[in-house]
């Protein structure tokens, strides 16, 4: 169980997040989602503590992440940054290793196991024939599945995502999410800032919808996604139906130019 | 210094002054240019890596205009013993400046370069005037040394200067693994359990000393740090655990062939090695420029 308590967080004199409370439980597909500046990265951030909140805890199975050795909290929380700027020709399997740093220590030399998860994850996501391409020359795709199977080789029960389908074209989205959804049936419990908020309503169990650095819904899809709670967080028109097929609510934004004077916002 | 041919046979029977002239000159010559080249391509992949910056180096980034100032500075104090500490300083209050600046101003890469080509000329005119209002006989070889020659520092220096550098490189090597991941980024270095203020801060703290004592032994030499890291990475690699001993031994021969031409080319007339390297490195370094995908400007 991740316990976040009454954390407040400002940059400067700007308060990003205010008096915010929630919990996410083990095995949950939790989406974090909400309009630009709401909060939803630094939030993502405080908890893997690349942040510091100015008030308020965040506890995993009870302990303070505050009080954990860096090194112990890299080993239960591995994290995907929503962009990743790579300078150094680094191959896919040099880059997979550095996944492994929690574990080999500081001189970074890989045992046999250390190996062997490697080799698995290049079998799990289909990147096996990348191994020893340059990073930097693959497609948003394949970059995409490399830097996700870098933090499943972290081995963490917790991961943390910041957008990680917002360079993706729909059938790599849908593929990536599916991959995450395959993690959370492994017993890891997926934290993701979303901003395809159909995305979200599809895949997650639950949803987590902020606005103006607080929560305005917290709960399963068809609670959260519903036209009120989207147009008081979004500050536009939408309409929410259900998807046929999967009967999970979807967002459909409303051209202004086709809605009448009265009704917009 | 000068010239002086040794064929096999006087090899093998040397005189009192080949003898001299060998072990006393050249000698130490050899061991220096390869101690300063080793240095500077180490600590260029090093600066490269923790700025995440494939430009960065001790001299586009000012490091090495600020060590000679403060061996200028050290020099008007009389003791040639503390030049080492002050260059040490100097190179200190650069790398001071450039984080400061570029944490309260968010630069880019090529930015941040810019900043320590200004930084440079800054140091420099300091130097120059300095150099001026000494009006000393040693103004000359001051300047000759200060602008990147291998043949003006003080004896007492190669040693110290040769076993810190090798042992400061030793624990760099050891941290390759670490500079791989913080070259990725900062999040994603916190994520993986790295302690990155403090990395960060030791890096900067080892690569001024040995920058300190590259420019007390051999003056401003510019580039290696660039070209030798890139010529490392593309032939071992990107890791740093196996590019930065490349570096090393290709950094120290690099340096000890550019000034074997420096010294040969046009004899008897000796060029300041910087010279040499500042050409190919300059050449190198627009190329480098002109490839990269950024337009940050």
């Amino acid at each position: 169980m991740l316990i976040i308590e009454d954390i407040s967080f400002s940059y400067g004199q700007k308060p990003v997040i205010t008096h915010l409370s929630t919990e996410i439980g083990k095995k949950e597909f939790f989406g974090i989602i909400g309009p630009n500046g709401s909060g939803k990265s630094t939030l993502v951030k405080l908890i893997i503590g690349i942040l510091k909140a100015s008030s308020g805890r965040i506890l995993i199975d009870g302990a303070d992440i505050r009080r954990m050795p860096e090194n112990q909290l890299s080993k239960e929380i591995s994290y995907l940054p929503s962009g990743f700027d790579i300078y150094f020709p680094y191959t896919v399997e040099e880059f997979l290793s550095m996944g492994r740093f929690p574990y080999t220590g500081r001189y970074g030399k890989l045992e046999h196991k250390d190996r062997e998860i490697i080799e698995a994850a290049l079998v799990e996501f289909d990147i096996k024939n990348l191994r020893q391409r340059n990073l930097m020359e693959l497609s948003e795709g394949e970059q995409q599945r490399v830097f996700l199977a870098q933090v499943v080789i972290q081995e963490t029960s917790w991961i943390l995502l910041d957008e990680p389908t917002s360079h993706l074209d729909i059938a790599h989205s849908y593929r990536i999410m599916d991959v995450l959804k395959e993690l959370t049936s492994r017993g890891i419990t997926v934290i993701s800032v979303l901003h395809d908020l159909n995305l979200a309503s599809e895949y997650c169990t639950k949803i987590l919808l902020l606005g103006g650095g607080n929560i305005i819904s917290a709960g399963p899809p068809d609670d959260v996604i519903t036209y009120s709670n989207i147009e008081q967080a979004y500050k536009t028109k939408v309409l929410v139906y259900k998807n046929p097929y999967s009967q999970k609510p979807h967002v459909f934004g409303i051209p202004s130019s086709l809605l009448k004077e009265s009704t917009r916002l | 210094m000068g010239t002086e041919t040794f064929g096999i046979s006087r090899l093998l029977s040397l005189s009192e002054i080949d003898r001299l002239i060998l072990f006393r000159i050249r000698m130490p010559r050899v061991i220096a240019g390869f101690i300063v080249g080793a240095g500077l391509s180490v600590t260029g992949a090093v600066l490269q890596a923790v700025l995440r910056n494939p430009l960065a180096e001790s001299y586009t980034l000012g490091i090495s205009g600020g060590a000679s100032l403060g061996i200028c500075v050290g020099m008007l104090l009389g003791q040639i013993t503390v030049i080492p500490y002050f260059a040490f300083l100097g190179a200190i209050a650069s790398v001071s400046i450039i984080l400061l600046v570029s944490s309260q101003k968010r630069f880019s890469n090529t930015t941040l370069i810019l900043l320590g080509v200004a930084l440079n000329f800054l140091f420099s005119s300091f130097v120059l005037f300095i150099l001026a209002v000494m009006k000393n006989d040693r103004f000359q070889s001051t300047l000759l040394w200060l602008i990147g020659n291998i043949s003006y520092f003080p004896a007492k220096f190669l040693f110290p200067a040769t076993v810190i550098i090798f042992l400061i490189s030793i624990y760099l090597f050891s941290s390759g693994s670490i500079y791989d991941i913080i070259s990725i980024g900062d999040e994603k270095a916190v994520s993986l359990g790295i302690n990155i203020e403090r990395e960060k801060r030791i890096s900067f703290i080892l690569c001024c000393i040995i920058v300190g004592f590259c420019v007390s032994l051999a003056g401003i030499i510019g580039f290696v740090g660039i070209i030798i890291p890139h010529i490392s990475r593309f032939f071992f690699g990107s890791t740093h655990r196996k590019n930065l001993p490349a570096n090393f031994i290709a950094g120290g021969s690099f340096l000890v062939l550019t000034d074997t031409i420096s010294r040969t080319l046009i004899n008897p007339v000796e060029i300041p090695v910087g010279v040499i390297t500042g050409f190919f490195g300059g050449i190198f370094f627009l190329a480098i420029l002109l490839r990269s995908k950024q337009r940050e400007f």
